[in-house]
Parts: C-alpha cells; sequence; structure tokens
C-alpha cells in the first residue's frame, strides 16, 4: 500500500512538473500576408501543344479516390473490376501524354484526406495530387511538401487560362504564398451554394395559398398545410395525416448544407457560423448578433405552431430526403440541383400522382429582404506537385487531358467509347482535375434558348408516354432545320438535357399540369428544373453571378484559426445544444441572454478577434 | 410423475418432471421465442427490402413490397462486391488459423502453474500493455508500411493475430484440464509439445472452438483495419460496404456537381441495393456458428474422459 | 563417492532437462510475443506525439519529425480538461460502459441458462444463431431502426398508448442506448458462457439429482459456481473496456438535446475533427487515446487485483 501510495505521488509530481513547463500559448497575432500577386495579366497565352507526349514514357505516383460504380458508371473496365487503378483516363494519359499513372494507393472518398495524411507523415507523398481539404493543403504548402507552379500556369490550355484571368483571379491568388504559386485551384462558383425555398405546388394548391412574398406568409402556407393534412395524405399512398411535415429540416443546425435549416434560418439573414461585416467595417459573429435572434425565437414559434417536425432533431438530412420522395415534407431549402434530387424522385414516385414543386428566392421577415449568404471565393480542390516530382509539367497536362475528354464536344470521335462513364470514364477517379467554374453558367444558357428555339421551329416529341430515346435525337440531328439548332448544344448537352428534358419541356408549354403528365415526361422535371427553366435552380445562380440579384456576404472563408482549433467544437456544440433547446422548449429573452454571455465566454470572443485579425491580413479580393 | 431418461439428444432427464417446472419449461420456450422474432426481426427487414422496389422503400416491414429482383441482378454486375467477399473469406481464414496457432502456443506456457518460466511477468505485461495502450494510428500505419504490407492480406491477419483478450480465456481453460492427465503424460517421457497437443487441445475443445468462432466473427466484422490498410480494390466486405455509404455521402456535399453526379444520387440513395448487399454480407458468418456449436458438446464428452 | 557423483551427475541432467523444458516453452511464446512487439509495442513510442506539436518534414522521416516537433507539455490534454463539460463527459463515458457491461453479463447467463433448458436441442441451435443477427449488423443500419421504433409515433409509443419522444428525454435516453446495445451484444456474450456451461461435469447433476435436488437447488449449487470463474474472468476482462461506451451507436442515436447525458468521449473527439479540423488533430487525437488507454488500465489493474485479493481468483 505504502508503496503504491509513493508511486502514485511521484507520478503526480512528475506531471505538475511536466505540465508547467512547455506550455506556451502560442502565437496569436497575425502576421499580415505577403503572397505576392500574380504575374500574369489578362492575356492568355495558349501553349502550341497543351498535351505534348513525353518520349520516353514517365512514371508519375497519385493516388485515387474511389467512389464506388452505380449508375450508368462501368462497373468492368478491360474485364477486371473498374476503379481508379483501372479506369480509361490511364490508358488514354498513357497513350497520348506518355505519362504512366501509378497509384499509391486508392481509398473511399472518406478515408482519402487520412490516406494523404499518413503518405505525407510517413514520406511518401505522391508526385501529383489533389486535396479538398484547406488543412492538408496548408500543411503541405507551409512545410515546403509542394512546388512552385507559378511557371507551369503557361502549360494549362487556353480555356482553363480564361477562367482563371477572367473569372476566378482571386481563387488563384490565394494560393500564392511569399510570391509562389503552390496550387492550381478548382474554383467553385460560390453562388452554387445560394439557397432556395422549394414548395409542394400541390399542396398550395390544395390548401388554396399562393406562392409566398413574405417570411410571414410562408409561415402562414405551413400552417395551412398542417390545417389540411388530411385532404393532402388522401392524394398520396402510403401517407396518413400525421406523417405530413409542412417545413422539413434536419438536426445539424451548425451545417451549411441541403434539406436542412440553412436556408430557414436564411430568411432571418443569419447563418450559423458566419462572420458579417458590421457598420464599424469589422466583423461580427452571426451566431450571436440580433439576425440569429429573430431567428431562433421565430423559429421556436414555428416548432410550437407544429409546422416543423415533432423530432427534427433525430432527423439526418439523408432522412429527410427519404421523407420527401415519400411525400411526407411540403416545404424544404436547398441548393439549385435539389430538383434532381430528392425531388425528381418525389415527382415520379407512383405513390404521390400529384407531387410538383415550385422553386422561390428567400422571403424576408419583418418586411427585410432575405438574401443568400454565401462566401466570396470558394475553392473545391487544390492540385499540387510535390516537391520531390522531376516532372512538375505532368500536372499541367494531365489538366487539360481532362478538361479535353470532359469538356471537348468531339471527346468521341478522339477518345471513343473511352470518353463515357460506362466505357470506364468516371471523373471522380481522375486524381487530377480542374473544372471549368464557369461553363454551367453557358451550358444553361444555351440550353435553354436552344429548346425555346426548338419548340418555335415545331419540333414536338409524337409520343410523350415513351422517353426519347438515341433515335430521337439522330432524327433531329439530320432534320434540316432541327439539326442546325440542335448542334448548338455540346454532345453531353444533347444526351442528357434534351433527351431528359425535352419531353418535360413540351408538356409544360402545352400547360399541362405535371399530375397529368406522362410518366417519361414527368422523368424530366430535375433537368428542367434545375437547368432550363427560366425560374428553375442555375437560372438563379446565373442572376446572382452577373449580378442581377444579390447575395450577403459571409466575410470569413479561411482555416480554423488558433482559437477555433481549442475551442471552436465546444462553442458551436454549445450554440447547437442551447438553439435545439430553445426551439424545443421555448425561446425566452433570458434564455437568448444566458446564451450569447456563456458562448462569448467561452471562446467565442476569442474566436471573433482572430477571425478580425485574420480578415485585416487578406489581400483584397478581385 | 417420473419420466423415463430419453436417448435421443443424449441428455439424460435427471429430475422429476413437477407441474411448476413444466410451466417454467413453457413460459422459458415462449420468451426466448419472442426474443429470437425481435432479433430476427431486422434481418428479414434487410431480406425484404432487398427484394423491394426502390421507391416503396420506406413502407417495407417485413413483407417485400413490389416484388422485384433488381437489387440482385445490379449485383451479380458488380465484381467489386464479389472481390470483396472473397478477400473477407480469405482474411477469416487465413486470420483464423493463424491467430489459432500462435493463441494456443503462446496460452499453454502462461496456463502451467507449477513449471518454472523465467519472465513470465515480462510476459504479462508486454500482453496486459497490448490490450490497452496503443500509438496511434500514424505509428501503426508506419510499421506496417516499413514492413512491407502495404496493401497485402497480412496487413490485416498479422497484427489482430495475437489478441491478449481471447488468450487469457484460452489459459482459464487450459487451466481446467486435469492434472492428473498431464503429470502421466509426462511420466511417459512426452515434452511440453507433446502435452499441448495430444492432452491439452482435445479437452479444450469448447474453448477453442469459441476462440475460433469469436477470431473468425472479429475477422469478418472489421471495416476499420481495411480503410487505413488496404487500396480500395482490396477491400475486405465491410469495408466495401462502408465505402457505399462514403460515396453517398461524398456526393451529396461534392461542391462541382455534374448532371451524372445527380444521376448517381438517385441510385445511390438507393437502400434496396445496399440491403441486399449487406443481407449477403452477413450469410457466411451465421453458417459459421451452427458448425462451432458441435464442438461446445465435444468437449463435455472428452473432458469426462478418465485414465 | 560414486554415489554423491551421480547424484550431482543427476542433478545437472536434471537442470539440463528442466532447461530444454522450459527452452520449450519460451520458444511456444515466440511468436505471439513477436507479434506483439512489434505491431503494438513498438509503435507505442509514438505516444509522444501527444506532447508535441506533431509538424511532418519532407527530408525526414516520421520519427526523426517527431522527436523535432515542439514540445507543449499537456497543452492538448489542458485543452480537453478545461472543457466546462469534461467531468459530465467522463461520467458519462464510464456510467454508460460500466452498466452495459454489468447488465449484459448479467443478461447473457441468463439467456445461457435459459438457452440450456431447452430440450430440443434443434432449437436450441437455431435460436442461438438467431441471437447472433444483431450483433452482425452494424449501428449504422440498426440505427434508422431504433429511431423509428421509438419515434413519436413508433412502435413502442403505440404499444403503451404513450408519446415520449424517447431519444430526446435525457431520462430515457441512456436507457434506450442500454438497453438496445445489449440486445445487439446478448448473443455474443451469451457464447462464453454457453461454452462454459458445456464443460461442467453432468455426473455433478446425477449425484444431485439422486440426492433429490431439484432444478433451482442444482442451478444454484452445480451450475452457477461451475462458471463462476468464467463470469468473474468475463467480467473483468470487459471491465477494460470501461471507457468504449459504444461510438458508432451513440452517433446515430443521439442529438443535441441529450448531450448532457449521451455524449461521450468519443463523440466529443468525433466532433472536434470534423467540425474544426486542425493541423493539431492528430496529436489531440493521441492525446485523447492516451488518457483513455491510462483510465482502461488502472479499471483493469483494480479489478484484477479485487479478483485475486479478495475473490481468490487469479487470471494470468
Amino acid at each position: 500500500m505504502k508503496k503504491t501510495a509513493i508511486l502514485l505521488i511521484a507520478v503526480m509530481l512528475f506531471a505538475a512538473v511536466f505540465a508547467a513547463c512547455g506550455d506556451d500559448p502560442g502565437e496569436q497575432q497575425f502576421v499580415p500576408k505577403n503572397p505576392g500577386t500574380l504575374p500574369y495579366g489578362t492575356e492568355v497565352k495558349a501553349p502550341e501543344n497543351p498535351m505534348p507526349k513525353y518520349q520516353p514514357e514517365i512514371t508519375i505516383t497519385v493516388m485515387g479516390m474511389d467512389y464506388s460504380p452505380e449508375g450508368d458508371v462501368a462497373s468492368v473496365y478491360n474485364g477486371k473490376a473498374a476503379g481508379p487503378k483501372n479506369q480509361a483516363f490511364n490508358d488514354v494519359a498513357r497513350e497520348k501524354l506518355g505519362i504512366k499513372l501509378e497509384y499509391l494507393s486508392s481509398s473511399s472518398p472518406a478515408q482519402y484526406d487520412t490516406q494523404l495524411s499518413l503518405a505525407i507523415n510517413t514520406g511518401n507523398i505522391p508526385d501529383v495530387f489533389a486535396t479538398s481539404n484547406p488543412i492538408v493543403y496548408e500543411l503541405v504548402r507551409s512545410y515546403g511538401f509542394v512546388t512552385d507552379l507559378k511557371d507551369q500556369f503557361y502549360n494549362l490550355n487556353a480555356e482553363i487560362q480564361g477562367m482563371y484571368l477572367n473569372n476566378f483571379y482571386s481563387s488563384l491568388e490565394s494560393c500564392m504564398d511569399e510570391g509562389s504559386l503552390y496550387a492550381f485551384p478548382t474554383p467553385a462558383n460560390p453562388y452554387e451554394f445560394a439557397k432556395r425555398i422549394y414548395i409542394r405546388k400541390d399542396w398550395l394548391d390544395i390548401s388554396g395559398k399562393t406562392i409566398p412574398q413574405t417570411a410571414e406568409q410562408l409561415i402562414d402556407v405551413a400552417k395551412a398545410f398542417k390545417a389540411n393534412a388530411q385532404a393532402i395524405a388522401a392524394t398520396q399512398t402510403g401517407v396518413n395525416a400525421n406523417q405530413i411535415i409542412p417545413i422539413g429540416i434536419h438536426k445539424d443546425l451548425s451545417y451549411v448544407d441541403n434539406y436542412g435549416p440553412t436556408g430557414l434560418f436564411e430568411l432571418f439573414g443569419a447563418q450559423v457560423g458566419a462572420y458579417f461585416m458590421g457598420s464599424d467595417e469589422t466583423l461580427y459573429a452571426a451566431n450571436t448578433s440580433s439576425e440569429m435572434k429573430t431567428a431562433v425565437a421565430a423559429i421556436s414559434q414555428m416548432y410550437a405552431d407544429g409546422i416543423i417536425a415533432p423530432e427534427f432533431y433525430n432527423k439526418t438530412s439523408a432522412t429527410v430526403a427519404t421523407e420527401v420522395i415519400q411525400g411526407k415534407v411540403g416545404i424544404i431549402f436547398g441548393d439549385w440541383w435539389v430538383p434532381e434530387y430528392p425531388l425528381g424522385n418525389s415527382v415520379s414516385n407512383a405513390n404521390t400522382p400529384g407531387a410538383d414543386w415550385v422553386a422561390v428566392n428567400l422571403v424576408g421577415y419583418g418586411g427585410k429582404e432575405a438574401l443568400p449568404i454565401v462566401k466570396p471565393i470558394g475553392i473545391s480542390t487544390y492540385n499540387v506537385v510535390s516537391h520531390a516530382c522531376q516532372h512538375p509539367e505532368a500536372l499541367p497536362r494531365l489538366i487539360n487531358l481532362f478538361y479535353d475528354m470532359y469538356y471537348n464536344d468531339n471527346a468521341a470521335e478522339i477518345y471513343g467509347e473511352r470518353a463515357t462513364q460506362a466505357g470506364g470514364f468516371f471523373h471522380n477517379w481522375v486524381p487530377v482535375k480542374v473544372w471549368n467554374g464557369a461553363a454551367s453558367i453557358e451550358e444553361h444558357k444555351r440550353v435553354n434558348e436552344v429548346f425555346e428555339e426548338l419548340y418555335e421551329a415545331g419540333y414536338r416529341v409524337q409520343n410523350l408516354a415513351a422517353a426519347l430515346t438515341e433515335t430521337d435525337l439522330e432524327q433531329v440531328s439530320s432534320h434540316a432545320v432541327y439539326g442546325t439548332i440542335i448542334d448548338k448544344l455540346k454532345t453531353r448537352e444533347k444526351t442528357l438535357h434534351f433527351l431528359k428534358g425535352y419531353a418535360y419541356f413540351q408538356s409544360k408549354q402545352f400547360a399541362i399540369e405535371v399530375k397529368d403528365m406522362t410518366p417519361a415526361a414527368k422523368a424530366g422535371f430535375g433537368i428542367y428544373e434545375e437547368m432550363i427553366a427560366f425560374n428553375g435552380g442555375y437560372a438563379y445562380v446565373t442572376a446572382l453571378t452577373e449580378g442581377r440579384a444579390n447575395a450577403k456576404l459571409n466575410y470569413f472563408y479561411g482555416t480554423a484559426t488558433e482559437a477555433m482549433q481549442s475551442k471552436g467544437e465546444y462553442v458551436t456544440t454549445y450554440l447547437v445544444t442551447q438553439f435545439t433547446d430553445m426551439i424545443k422548449n421555448g425561446f425566452t429573452e433570458a434564455k437568448w441572454n444566458t446564451f450569447v454571455e456563456n458562448y462569448d465566454k467561452n471562446g467565442g470572443r476569442l474566436i471573433l478577434n482572430e477571425v478580425n485579425g485574420w480578415y485585416k491580413a487578406q489581400v483584397p479580393l478581385k | 410423475m417420473k419420466v423415463t431418461v430419453r436417448k435421443k439428444n443424449k441428455k439424460p432427464l435427471h429430475y422429476k418432471l413437477s407441474i411448476p417446472r413444466r410451466i417454467f419449461l413453457t413460459v422459458n420456450t415462449l420468451l426466448l421465442l419472442s426474443l429470437a422474432l425481435l432479433c430476427a426481426f431486422p434481418f428479414l427487414n434487410l431480406l425484404a427490402l432487398s427484394f423491394s422496389e426502390s421507391n416503396a422503400a420506406g413502407m417495407v416491414t417485413v413483407i417485400p413490397k413490389n416484388f422485384t429482383l433488381n437489387a440482385y441482378t445490379y449485383l451479380i454486375n458488380k465484381p467489386q462486391f464479389f472481390s470483396a467477399f472473397w478477400m473477407s473469406i480469405k482474411r477469416a481464414v487465413l486470420g483464423t488459423a493463424l491467430a489459432l496457432a500462435v493463441m494456443v502456443l503462446a496460452a499453454y506456457p502462461l496456463s502451467l502453474t507449477g513449471e518454472r518460466l523465467h519472465g513470465r511477468r515480462v510476459y504479462i505485461a508486454i500482453c496486459i500493455t497490448s490490450m490497452f495502450f496503443s500509438g496511434g494510428l500514424i505509428p501503426t500505419f508506419m510499421v506496417i508500411k516499413s514492413l512491407g504490407l502495404y496493401n497485402k492480406i497480412w496487413a490485416l491477419v498479422l497484427p489482430q493475430a495475437m489478441n491478449c483478450w481471447s488468450m487469457i480465456l484460452l489459459i482459464n481453460f487450459f487451466r481446467k484440464v486435469p492434472a492428473e492427465l498431464k503429470e502421466s503424460a509426462k511420466i511417459e517421457g512426452a515434452g511440453h509439445f507433446r502435452i499441448l497437443l495430444n492432452i491439452v487441445v482435445p479437452s479444450s475443445t469448447a474453448s477453442i472452438a469459441t476462440v475460433v468462432l469469436l477470431t473468425a466473427i472479429q475477422h469478418w466484422n472489421s471495416w476499420f483495419d481495411g480503410y487505413i490498410y488496404m487500396s480500395s480494390e482490396n477491400y475486405p466486405l465491410q469495408t466495401y460496404i462502408y465505402n457505399l455509404l462514403d460515396t453517398l455521402k461524398a456526393l451529396q456535399q461534392n461542391t462541382n456537381k455534374t448532371a451524372e453526379d445527380l444521376e448517381l444520387l438517385k441510385t445511390l440513395g438507393d437502400s434496396t441495393l445496399r440491403s441486399a448487399q449487406v443481407f449477403i454480407a452477413i450469410i457466411p458468418i451465421m453458417l459459421v456458428y451452427p458448425m462451432a456449436q458441435k464442438y461446445f458438446i465435444k468437449g463435455l464428452l472428452l473432458g469426462a474422459v478418465k485414465e | 563417492m560414486v554415489g554423491t557423483d551421480t547424484a550431482g551427475k543427476l542433478k545437472r541432467k536434471n537442470r539440463l532437462y528442466r532447461l530444454r523444458q522450459e527452452l520449450q516453452l519460451h520458444a511456444m511464446l515466440l511468436p505471439g510475443m513477436i507479434l506483439l512487439t512489434v505491431f503494438v509495442i513498438f509503435p507505442i513510442i509514438g505516444v509522444y506525439m501527444a506532447f508535441t506539436q506533431y509538424r511532418p518534414s519532407p527530408d525526414t522521416g516520421f520519427f526523426r519529425a517527431l522527436f523535432q516537433s515542439r514540445f507543449v507539455g499537456f497543452r492538448f490534454f489542458n485543452d480537453i480538461f478545461t472543457r466546462p463539460d469534461f467531468t459530465q463527459i467522463l461520467f458519462n463515458t464510464v456510467y454508460i460502459a460500466l452498466l452495459k457491461i454489468i447488465i449484459q453479463t448479467v443478461l447473457g447467463i441468463t439467456l445461457a441458462l435459459l438457452l440450456n433448458e431447452l430440450r430440443s436441442g434443434a432449437l436450441k441451435k437455431t435460436f442461438q444463431t438467431v441471437y447472433f443477427i444483431p450483433f452482425f449488423l452494424s449501428w449504422t443500419l440498426l440505427g434508422s431502426i431504433v429511431t423509428e421504433m421509438f419515434s413519436l409515433d413508433g412502435i413502442v409509443n403505440k404499444l403503451f398508448g404513450q408519446e415520449i419522444s424517447f431519444l430526446a428525454s435525457n431520462d430515457w435516453f441512456r436507457a434506450i442506448l442500454i438497453s438496445t446495445d445489449v440486445w445487439k451484444n446478448m448473443g455474443y456474450q451469451a457464447v462464453y458462457f454457453l461454452a462454459a456451461i458445456s464443460c461442467i461435469d453432468p455426473t455433478q447433476y446425477e449425484a444431485a439429482s439422486v440426492d433429490g435436488a431439484n432444478y433451482w437447488q442444482q442451478c444454484r449449487h452445480i451450475t452457477l459456481p461451475g462458471i463462476m470463474p468464467i463470469i468473474i474472468l468475463v467480467s473483468v476482462l470487459n471491465i477494460g473496456n470501461v471507457m468504449n461506451a459504444g461510438f458508432e451507436q451513440i452517433l446515430v442515436l443521439y442529438n443535441p438535446l441529450v448531450y448532457k447525458t449521451g455524449d461521450i468521449i468519443d463523440t466529443v473527439a468525433y466532433r472536434i475533427g470534423f467540425l474544426t479540423p486542425s493541423l493539431d488533430q492528430y496529436s489531440l487525437g493521441t492525446a485523447i487515446g492516451l488518457f483513455k488507454s491510462v483510465i482502461s488500465c488502472v479499471f483493469f489493474l483494480g479489478s484484477y487485483a479485487f479478483a485475486a485479493k479478495k475473490l481468490n481468483y487469479s487470471i494470468m
């Protein structure tokens, strides 16, 4: 006994000494960044041959992300199971570029970053790789793992150069540090994350309501849905009246994502985790702002009125999506592509024959305007080259190859089967790539114009009961008048948008209600409502990008600061707990004030100071 | 009321069959039956889902809705599933055989109470430390990588081969072997190996069967080490199934959503396809259990053999 | 003189013989010990990462980079210990885990005993296999089933005519966690005890029935004492798991309303890694792992000593 007591005391003394030393708080000041400016003007200098071939062949090590092949993605390629290590892109890279891609590993999307981190930590990084995790990018950049790519810029093809210089200069510049460019980023159009409201149109009709213009009207509509639950459930199979959920949200109040509360908060001008510009030119935290207070109070009232699912705190986004498909939900919030999934699934669900959805821009509360909240820049992946790689120009060449295979309209002639998903070309398997962030807008406009022109020229689908097939496409393409019109579309757009969307478009022109359309026509709901409809998802993104609509900016787009790392999770969890409690159990001034006090005290204030420091140190955005 | 001894299943009824006893037996059987139904429910649900149509998935309990073989025909064309299945079988068989050999060998010396074993305390300390302390992800990965085991089946099999939990179980069962048997063998001049193989092992088939079963189950169920040590074309079955969900989540978050991605979402969101795969993943291990049960009875008979 | 000589020779021969015998034992232990040392003991060096701000370096290997990293002492432990909810989290972890262990062991024994009473061997085997099913289904699958069962319009509420949101109530959440987990693992737990019961000498039962003992007496005086060593063994081993209160299960079933009673160390670590990924996350993870290991080891050694001294039962 005595021995153990002495041992314990010794251990505690040792621990105390240990704790006392070596525990410095670390630097907290932000040294203003001097990233330097890019030396590229506005002029594109296209290389003569963007995809030259290495003679003799070289080997480049990469890492693969294995999305499980589903749908029409080939499961088998060259007789063996298809995946990153066995895919069309590898063969084409070898033939065209003389680059043999060697995969150090290939892992599921969830483990890709872990595998990459392990590779970095064990000193075996790939020659060329991509990461969507800003922390990993920060690590490899600041610790010298990757090389300067400034000189490689003019090896990129003309389209990508143009895209960077004209549309996404800030994104490119944000990858600079001390005068060197460390990555070719894939820029994401931040307006693609603008949330909209999606409402079940047939429920609106049953409840005798019109499209809401304000948040108060939206709440009214939701209440009407609840009041008419019986009538609504009667039009569907497998759903009874008390399963009807007017507004569908999931439990993760702190995420900015789809089918969730994000859009709901935005009605009040708030977003969890955002930082807005105050009138005094400093940033303030949305979490403790007056907008957030209004939001939580209102949502709490909504819960009390029964228009939010009573057990929303148990639902994940997958659950809500499933409920939408089953016909239980009347209103959700989401990005531009939500009509495709899950709304399209609910429209073509035989159990919900009357399902139809309408997209509505965010509506404001208390007479104010509600704007979608987005970050000023978005980078989805960073493409980098390892410091040990002998052939850094392999990166722009691989990027060019992917770009050509995906966007080139003659890809089928050049690459044959291997440029299609069924032929083994799956973009998610390609190790490095840069998307054209501006292409979707052009696509949207083009498809819109072509559809209108075709209809004006008199093209009609004869048999609306059957889906359009490749044969129909051939007939249209070989027609004297229709052929010239449809040739304005790229191949991909012909097979996806035309084949899937035209029947729906035509039915709409005939003013046929969705519930009366044939299943084949209904199947085009998703693609039409996102890419073609004049008030569809992508039309809204286009309007925002071209400045015809406004958005509110969340000014913090950096990686977690020091205080965020040590206290961020605690304050966020605290917030989510308190908000859920206030929504479910009632909102009071006292509860809110206690929340704000504790939030600030336990790290909120510290984090805000750091965010402001970070902001001052950034290069002004172009 | 006396009942004659039944020879049917070699278990003699060794007490009078009174009325309270009979009530107890009936109640017992009913209780166990309802428990079995409760346990079987998720399994039947899975089976029913796999035969249902995707849009009706939410309404399925134990009967398939809109019976279709969709999920299974879809599965036939997926070589990834089958290679993952095969990898799990390889790993379970190899892993269990190896673990059995290693653990039986190691349990024997530690189970001896009379013999002198220098450094016994050190061995025990190593065992206990290994049960609780671990270096973390990176150092363990480093070791596997530098031994050249990355992406090889040995990375899944070797680290789990020596499992101190099961070994302690074996030690305790080995101790139960009557000392006279071991003594008589020693007098006849048998060395430790001989004693182990000819006396101890046959007397402990119940515990060895238990350990085999539990190790096989552990190998079959483990998914995390497949994630870390194997490249995706060599994923074992459970890791492969987790990847299906990962792909679904990744597609939902993927910022550069192409039209093709959205088509995929529609398919991946389909729980019926996943149900088929999960269902098939359970079958093999369910078959192992009845086979192992035989040994629970056998040990009883052999253990009673006396000189 | 011949006598002592032979005695000496015999003694040396004896010693040599004993040495050879012991060498056999060490040889048997060798493969297992090598495996343990290489794959578990050696990587423990990496635990040092919990005390540094580890940064990899492009030119040096892992271990060199580890020892060159900046030493920060107990900073990461501090980050965790000074959280206002730390005591609550620790309590939840240990409390839930201990309850699970106790109830699971008791029910496992009961199940084994009850199963043993079935007279049809075929029924016994079928039931045993069926009880195993939930064990093989992962919580990602079972999660949706359990959530639905306990939802406001789920089966449980319908059966009892209530309208309680079980999974949102701090009074009920732990009960649901424990009961569903026990249900899931019951078949697995019963295996140990079934194996032990099958090892009991049947002649003891015969002797007891001759003496006129009824079922309960036999159970109390033969079966239970017969499997008591296994019960103690399994309990002590399970106590080593006291810091693993069921991460996967809690992750799919919990929500912010029940963080107070359901939040455990692993879920907090998960949220930290997910919500605030940082350059230090491996060091933080290692720190949490080390903390868990130390506590588990202490519990295990404690129960080991208790079993050895009070119950007179030595495990190793």
